[in-house]
Order: C-alpha cells, then structure tokens, then sequence
C-alpha cells in the first residue's frame, strides 16, 4: 500500500513540474513577441516595459525566468496584473474559486444522480425503446454547445416564459453568496446547475449503460444470478457497484477539471463572477498574467485531484491495493 | 411427491435461439433423470449444449428470442413453467450451480465471506453475525485453510483451487438438494482438481445433494459420476451406468471418446485416435443421426431423417443408434482389443 | 479426413463488411445525409450571398434598406419598447433576403451562417484529421517502440491531459492571437485559420492518442507481428503492414468524434472571440454575435446553435454507427 502512494507521489510531483514548465513555455517561449509587450498589455509605456522586464527577468535565460515566475505565482504571490491597474492576481483567484466550487458541486450532484438512473435504466432495459430513448437522449446532451444551450435557456427563463408560473421565481443573473442567503444562493444557481449538468449527464449516462452492459455478460453476474439473488439486487449490488470503479475515476478527473476552470462558459453566459469568468475577463483585456495564473492554478489543482481520485481509486478496487 | 420419484426428471428438453429470423436449435429433445443423492455426468465436446441445458433449467437464459420447451419436474414441480419469482427462491436454496472458471465466478470488488453471508441472508433469516459463522464453517468444511482469515480476503487474492472451494461453500451454504457444477475442474490444476472432485464425491453423503456434473473429461466422469449421459450435437447419444457405458458403449461416439483417453497400462500406443472433422453447426445438423457423417459405422440407413430412437439395451442403458437394433453392436470395449480403431 | 462441409460464403474484409452493416443501419444513414446536406449547403455560399440574398455578409451595412412585401424597410429598426429608443437589427422576413434577419451590424444572417458553417466544418475537419495523424504517430511510435520513447510519450500526454482541454485551447489561442506565429521565417497571421486548426488538434492529442497505443501494444504481442519479427523483417514495414492496418479501424472510428469535439471546441473559442477573426465567420462568432440580441433577435444566435447540435449530433451518430459496425471496442471520449 504505502510503495504504490509513494510512487503516485512521485509522478504527481513530476507532472507538476511539467506542467508548470508548459504553461510557461505557452506563454513566454512561444516564438512570435516579446513576452514582454505580452505581460505590459497593449500599448504600454516604454517606462512600464522597461519596469516588466527588469521585474520578470525577460533579459535573463529562460530557466531564470521560468524560477522568477514560480516565485511570483506560488511563494510571493505577488503577480500583478498589468492590464488591471496592478491588481494582484492570486488574490483574485481565490475570491472567484468558491463561486466556482458551488456552481461545478451543485452540477455534479445533478448529473451523478441522473446519470446513474438513466445508465442503470437503460441497461436494465438494454435493447428497449426506453433503452433507445435515453441514449438518444444523452447523445443530445452531448451534443449541445454549453454556452448556446445556457442561452436559450436564459432566454426561456428570463423573457419569454419569466412571466409564467413555471419561471417567475428565476433571479436576474449573477451570485448570491452561500454565506449571505442560502435560499437565493440556492435559486440563483439551479439553472446554471441544470444547463452545467447537461453534457455530463449525456457522457455518463452513455459510458454507465456501456460499462453494465460489458459486465452483464461477466461470468459473475451469472453467480450472483444462480445465488437466487433478485435482478435488481444483482444489478444495483453487484453490476454497479463494479461499473461505479470506472465512473468515480472518470467523475474524479472532470470534476477537477470543471472547478480548475472547465466551467468558464457556463459562467460567462450565466454572469458567474468564478474562475472561468475571471479568465475570460483576462480575455478580453488580453491580461496575460491572470490567465496565465489561473491556468497555472487549475492545473496544479486537477494533478493534486488526480492524485486524490487514484486514493480513492484504491478503496474502491481491492484488486488495485494489492498490485504494481 | 410420490416415493421413488427421481429429484429431478427432465423430460423432451428443447432450447432454440433466434437469429436473423430463423430458430437455431442449441438443444434437441434431452430426456434425464437424477435421483437422490445421485451424481449424473452430462458429457459432451464444448458446443454440444451441456452448459445451455444447465442454464435452460436453472432458468439463467434471458437471451431475448430464446425459446425453451420440454419438461423439468424437481421435487414434482415443472422448473420450465415456473415464475420468474418461484424460481429465484429454489435458485441457491434448492439448486446451486458452480461454474467453470472460479477466476471470473466472484464479484471482484466484495470479499469471499461477504458474497458467501449475501446467499445465505437472502434465502434464510440470519443475522450478519450467524451468516458470517455459517460462512467460516463452510469454508472449513471445504478444506479452505484459516477459513476466519479467508473470508475476508478479496477473489483475486486467492489460488484458483481456494476460490473453486470457496464457491462449492457458497452453493452449498443454503444445502440445496442438487448442485449443478458447470466443468467444475476444467480451470484447475491436476491435483487440484482430483480435491475438488474428491470433495464433490463426498457431498452426497455429509450434504445429501444430488450433483449434475458437466464436463468433457471422460476421466472425470469415470471417477465421480454413478449414471452418465453423452451429449452429441445437442442430441443424447447414449445414456446408462457409467459402469455399463464404460464397459460396453453402444455408441460409435462414446467409442471414440473412450478410444481417445490414454491407456493407464499396457503398451503405450504411437497415436491415440482421433475422430476425423468436428461437430456440425446447429444449423446444419444432419437430419438423420448427427454422428453420421464422422462415424466409421455409418450407412444409408443411419442418413435419413428421424434422428434415430433410443434403444434401450437394459433397463439402465439407452443409446441413440441403429447398429443395435439392426443386430450388429460394438463389441464390448474391454474384451476386445481392436477399440483403438474407430 | 473428411471433406470440411464449409459452406458458409466467401467472407468478406472488414471493410467491406462494415460498409455493409452501415448501409444496413438507418440513423446512421440519416446523420450522413444531414451531414451532406449541411456541408453542400455551406459550400454553396457565395452562390446564395450573391445570387440569392444579393447581400455581402462581411459588410456591416447599418444605414441600408431593402425592399420587403413592395416596401421599403430599414434594415435597423426602432425597438418595440414603448419610446422606441435604441435600434434592433431586422428580424426574419422568410425572404430570399435577410431570411433569417440581420446582427447588429445588418448584416445577412442566413448568408453569413452558410460562411460560417463554411470554416467551422473546414476547421472541425482539419483539426480531427490532423488530431488523428498525430495520435496515430505518437500512439503507434509509443506503443511499437516501449520502454523509455513510451515512458517519455504517456508521461507528456499527462501533463498535457491534466490542463482542462478548454483552457489549454486558450491559453495557445490567446497566445497566438495577440501577435500570431512567427517560426523562424515563417509567420503566420493572427487571423489564419490554421491557428485554431492546429490549436484544436493538439489540444486532443492525449484523448485520441491513448487507444492508438493500448491497440499497439495489443498487436505488438500478437502471433502475426512476432512472426514477421522472427523472419526479419524490418521495424518500417511491419509498422506499415502490419500494424497501421489494425489499428486504421480505431481511428476510423475516431473520425467523426473527435471532429465531433473538435466542432464544439472550435465554436467555443470563436465565442470567446479567440477562435475565427472577425470579419471571418463561424458558427462560434455568430452566437457571440447573437449573444447581445438574445431578447430582441433570438434567431441570431438560435440558427447556428441548431446547426452546431445537428453536426455535432449526426457526427455522434455516425461514429456510434461506425463502432458497431467495425467492431471497435468503445473508444469513448475518455481512455
């Protein structure tokens, strides 16, 4: 047990590591400008360019640099964004990252329950209509854009049905905050949720029914059968609780690449001031220090939630805990 | 139930599939009988319907388009025209099953004791506690050592030999009156596999459990079963006493199985024989006897269809050939020395 | 030995049987004759805008007016609202012009959708072919060779995998967009469209490359590759003729789902205005377009979303179809 974790460690560090190094080669090695004229935003003053380069060591070696900005991002957190009038940035991140978390949990919490009913559902009645109907369902889901889907909906549900009784309660967009009104937190949010949920639903509906449908055919379902055990418990106990070591793998991964920033669209349609809204603001104002931190950020907090999902990966799976 | 009556009687069993429009019949017309404390081995070569008959009468097909007609009366009742619902209380209670590759039989994510203790919970009202010492008896029994330690241990962290124990316990831990073991030894090592046909041997008397034991070793049928039954292209061949069958197989195929096994003394021959070509598919099963076209004996009256009758050379032998009846049978199979070429 | 009573007909390669259970399989028939329908209609473009609509769909043309039911209209109207404040661009009028409205520069929706539908499916395209002739040679080279190229391959495509697909397409995207691509001598404008092309490919690599090798390392131990090993015959040709065959089904069968993603991904980025530069269309620009017209012109930003979920839909469709009919173990979006 503890030579596999150990392990896991160290392939965790290393990705770090590489990782950090190719979110810096992106933005500051890429042939074509001068990352200086990059960071400064545009049309910066020469004096500001001189202050940017002496700052992150643009005259200096590349692995000089690289170090520089480590230490801006991680130790001093003192990143500035240049575009925003000097506003520190990992600060930023961190007001905008619970916004984020309570829209991408509320999504999750949708989207496992629904997709586990509608795998389970089909694969119980594989070959049916009903079989067919939602998975043509969930291949719609997948199919739709997030960002256009969030607004039709917002046009459904804050003009042209608002006026209804079945959408009169949705607030204006934006967030409450958890800690200011539960209630409206809560009310501000089922729609970003639902629309958020859509294409997950779809993914995992297909892969759950897929995954059942291959360990039906397991000669141990066939004992569980013989034991005189009744479908559904064979099916609920046996069937997804094997199918549920792939799915938690899976949930783990895009679950941490959602609130590391996956859900910027569903934010900006939805004026959610989280991560993805702050990266898309960047966007806008080319502010390259914040994206570039919040990549940095995300993507540090998706390998240490990798990692977290392979310890999980080890309670679910005894025949994991034993091996490499 | 009337005295004497076997456990189980199965009686004109058919199982046919749908494919493409068409019936393929997997199973043709079996007809089979075990009694109390019986071990009956169902023979056959991989294809022949051994295993589909099994699962036609532990009602485990639910391949949609299957059609199962015939007869199974166990303890008087027909498991052929049972609810899905009655049927799953004589499943693990009544009869068990234990399967071919103990690998793949357990679900790999709960250990041996917990899959053992979820048998015995749903067919008797044990508490967890009961269950779990029911278990570890059972295991005991078996021959699993450290049978406490055991239970908690996942499947794959046992030998194959352990984990076909552990299976025989969870079918026999609600003690079912009839065990169907579906090539219980096949996946096994050598010595492996006499234990485990040596414990199933002694079921019937510390269990008092018939066993309907499917295989394709004529050797493992010699050793354990009382009656045998030859499976050929889902059709019987032959039946009988595995004595009687051994000894004088009236069947041209029975011949050629038993032909096949290596002799244990005498000189050791340069080939053991062969029988030429391979079974037919389903589809294309001759209409007259299926063994016809690789059977040295046969003629024109072995083509036509029906597929010959039984013949019944004793009260206790049957075989599904014409070479008796037309006076001209094998000749007994351990007088002679000429069986070597069929 | 007895004659084999094989009567069973010739059977035929697998293509040709895959071909044969596809014609057999009616969605996916259908997903392909939408698809046709689609990409006909997209090529055929310029002849609308400049046959049919008799409208430049690069122009704004805010002051315009056109001639509608033997009237003259504007092309920006006053608002409903009761002052009549502020202007909306004409709604659909169902006609040869302005069909489906106008954005909120005048110009022709129906036209410029067809332009769009134009370069998201080019870029769609190119970006999944491109993907699967990189996967094919990063999967095939890791899973052929082993050892330390495979140890050094899966380790780079973890690294890339754990940045969030979206945000790695934009951190390259932002990148290349301030300042476009200069290697070397070769520069490549900020408003090329083999920017997002290249963009979109790389960014699927991880995803596409993984079953590649897991199908190599399969077939690496296969009798038929250790035989050709045994007779000698070289690295170059058993890849080509051995390996590259088999493993052709998987990204076969890839196609349509990565261009499936990669259509989604490219309208993504257009509609964070990283993606195709105005006054370029694409399906993505125009629902930004639409974005701010979502109340008054809701068909602005509606009728490309349709089209995207079509594609994106018939592609899905037909990379189901694919599977089944070729065989393919799933090859799902994740491992």
């Amino acid at each position: 047990m503890i030579i596999p974790l150990m392990r896991r460690m160290g392939q965790t560090i290393f990705v770090l590591f590489g990782i950090s190094a190719l979110v810096f080669a992106v933005f500051f090695a890429t042939p074509g400008a001068d990352p200086t004229a990059r960071i400064a935003g545009r049309n910066a003053a020469p004096q500001t360019m001189e202050k940017v380069r002496k700052e992150y060591g643009f005259d200096r070696p590349l692995p000089v640099q690289y170090a520089i900005m480590m230490k801006k991002l991680f130790i001093t957190r003192d990143l500035a964004s240049y575009a925003n009038r000097g506003e520190r940035v990992v600060p930023e991140i961190m007001r905008a990252a619970p916004v984020t978390l309570s829209l991408v949990t509320g999504a999750a919490v949708i989207w496992v329950v629904l997709s586990i009913g509608m795998g389970v559902l089909a694969a119980a009645f594989k070959g049916s209509w009903l079989d067919r109907l939602l998975m043509m369902l969930g291949l719609v889901g997948i199919s739709i854009p997030v960002f256009w889907l969030g607004q039709v909906v917002n046009l459904i549900t804050q003009n042209s049905y608002h006026d209804t009784w079945l959408f009169s309660w949705v607030p204006g967009l934006g967030y409450v905050p958890f800690t200011q009104s539960p209630f409206d937190w809560f009310r501000s949010l089922v729609i970003p949720w639902c629309v958020l949920a859509v294409m997950f639903v779809g993914i995992y509906s297909r892969i759950l029914r897929a995954d059942l449908v291959a360990i039906m055919g397991e000669d141990f379902m066939r004992t569980a059968r013989a034991k005189g055990l009744s479908p559904t418990r064979v099916l609920l106990r046996h069937g997804l609780r094997t199918a549920l070591i792939t799915f938690v793998s899976l949930f783990g991964m895009d679950f941490a690449q959602l609130v590391g920033g996956g859900a910027l669209l569903t934010e900006v349609v939805f004026g959610l001031p989280g991560v993805g809204r702050l990266t898309y603001q960047a966007l806008n104002s080319l502010d390259l220090p914040l994206i570039m931190a919040t990549v940095m950020y995300s993507a540090v907090f998706v390998v240490l939630a990798n990692a977290l999902v392979d310890a999980a990966y080890l309670l679910l799976d005894p025949r994991v805990r034993d091996a490499r | 139930m009337p005295v004497n009556a076997p456990l189980l009687e199965v009686q004109n069993l058919c199982v046919s599939f749908a494919t493409r429009g068409q019936m393929i019949p997997i199973v043709e017309n079996i007809s089979f009988s075990i009694g109390e404390q019986e071990i009956l081995g169902l023979v056959g070569e991989s294809g022949s319907g051994k295993s589909v008959t099994a699962m036609a009468l532990m009602g485990l097909i639910d391949a949609p388009g299957v059609r199962i007609t015939g007869m199974a009366l166990f303890k008087g009742q027909d498991l052929l025209a049972m609810s899905g619902k009655q049927l799953r209380t004589l499943r693990g209670q009544e009869i068990a099953m234990i399967f071919q590759d103990p690998m793949t039989a357990f679900t790999p994510v709960y250990t041996i004791g917990w899959q053992i203790d979820e048998q015995l919970r749903v067919h008797q009202k044990l508490s967890r506690r009961q269950a779990r010492a029911r278990t570890v008896e059972l295991l005991g029994e078996m021959g699993v050592p450290d049978p406490l330690n055991t239970a908690n241990r996942y499947p794959h962290q046992l030998s194959g030999g352990l984990r076909q124990r552990a299976m025989i316990a969870m079918a026999l831990s609600c003690n079912p009156s009839l065990l169907i073991a579906d090539e219980p030894t096949t996946a096994l090592d050598v010595t492996v596999q006499a234990q485990i046909l040596d414990l199933m041997r002694n079921l019937r008397k510390t269990y008092g459990s018939s066993v309907l034991l499917i295989t394709h070793d004529m050797g493992v049928v010699a050793e354990t079963c009382d009656k045998t039954l030859v499976l050929y292209s889902g059709r019987v061949a032959e039946t009988g006493t595995t004595q009687a069958l051994f000894a004088h197989p009236q069947h041209p195929y029975t011949a050629a199985l038993l032909a096949s096994i290596p002799p244990m003394s005498g000189p050791r021959p340069e080939r053991l024989p062969a029988i030429p070509g391979s079974p037919p598919q389903p589809l294309e099963r001759p209409a007259g006897c299926a063994f016809a076209p690789r059977c040295t004996y046969s003629h024109a009256t072995c083509l036509p269809a029906p597929p010959p009758a039984f013949h019944a050379i004793n009260s206790h032998h049957k075989v599904a050939c014409l070479l008796p009846m037309e006076g001209t049978p094998l000749p007994p199979r351990f007088s002679a020395n000429t069986t070597a070429t069929v | 030995m007895t004659q084999p009573s094989d009567t069973r007909p010739f059977s035929a390669g697998p293509w040709t049987s895959a071909l044969r259970s596809l014609l057999r399989n009616h969605s996916a028939l259908a997903s392909v004759a939408v698809l046709a329908f689609i990409i006909l209609a997209s090529l055929c473009a310029p002849f609308y805008a400049h046959h049919i609509a008799h409208t430049n769909p690069f122009l704004s043309d805010v002051a315009g007016t056109i001639m509608l039911n033997g009237q003259e209209t504007d092309i920006m109207q006053p608002n409903d609202n009761p002052l009549h404040l502020g202007l909306s661009p004409i709604g659909p009028t169902w006609q040869a012009t302005y069909f489906l409205g106008a954005d909120s520069q005048g110009r022709d929706i129906m036209a410029r959708l067809l332009y769009g539908g134009r370069n998201s499916l080019l870029i769609s395209f190119s970006a999944a072919v491109l993907c699967l002739i990189m996967s094919g040679i990063v999967g095939i080279t890791a899973g052929f060779f082993g050892g330390i190229t495979d140890i050094i391959l899966c380790r780079l495509m973890d690294i890339m995998w754990a940045v969030p697909v979206y945000l790695f397409a934009i951190s390259l995207s932002i990148v290349t967009i301030t300042s476009g691509l200069q290697i070397g001598p070769f520069v490549i404008e900020a408003d090329n469209l083999l920017i997002p092309i290249v963009i979109i490919a790389l960014v699927y690599v991880p995803y596409a490359a993984r079953p590649v090798r897991g199908r190599v390392i399969a077939l690496r131990q296969a009798e038929f590759v250790t035989a050709a090993k045994c007779l000698g015959v070289p690295r170059w040709r058993i890849i080509l003729h051995d390996i590259l065959p088999n493993v052709s089904t998987t990204l076969v069968v890839m196609g349509p789902l990565l261009m499936a993603m990669a259509l989604l991904a490219e309208s993504a980025l257009s509609f964070l205005s990283i993606g195709v530069q105005a006054p370029a269309a694409s399906w993505g620009t125009i629902i930004l377009d639409g974005e701010g017209l979502i109340y008054t012109r809701p068909m602005v930003a509606i009728a490309p979303g349709m089209a995207i979920v079509a594609v994106v839909l018939a592609l899905n469709i037909l990379g189901d179809g694919l599977r089944d009919a070729l065989d393919v173990r799933d090859t799902s979006r994740r491992e």
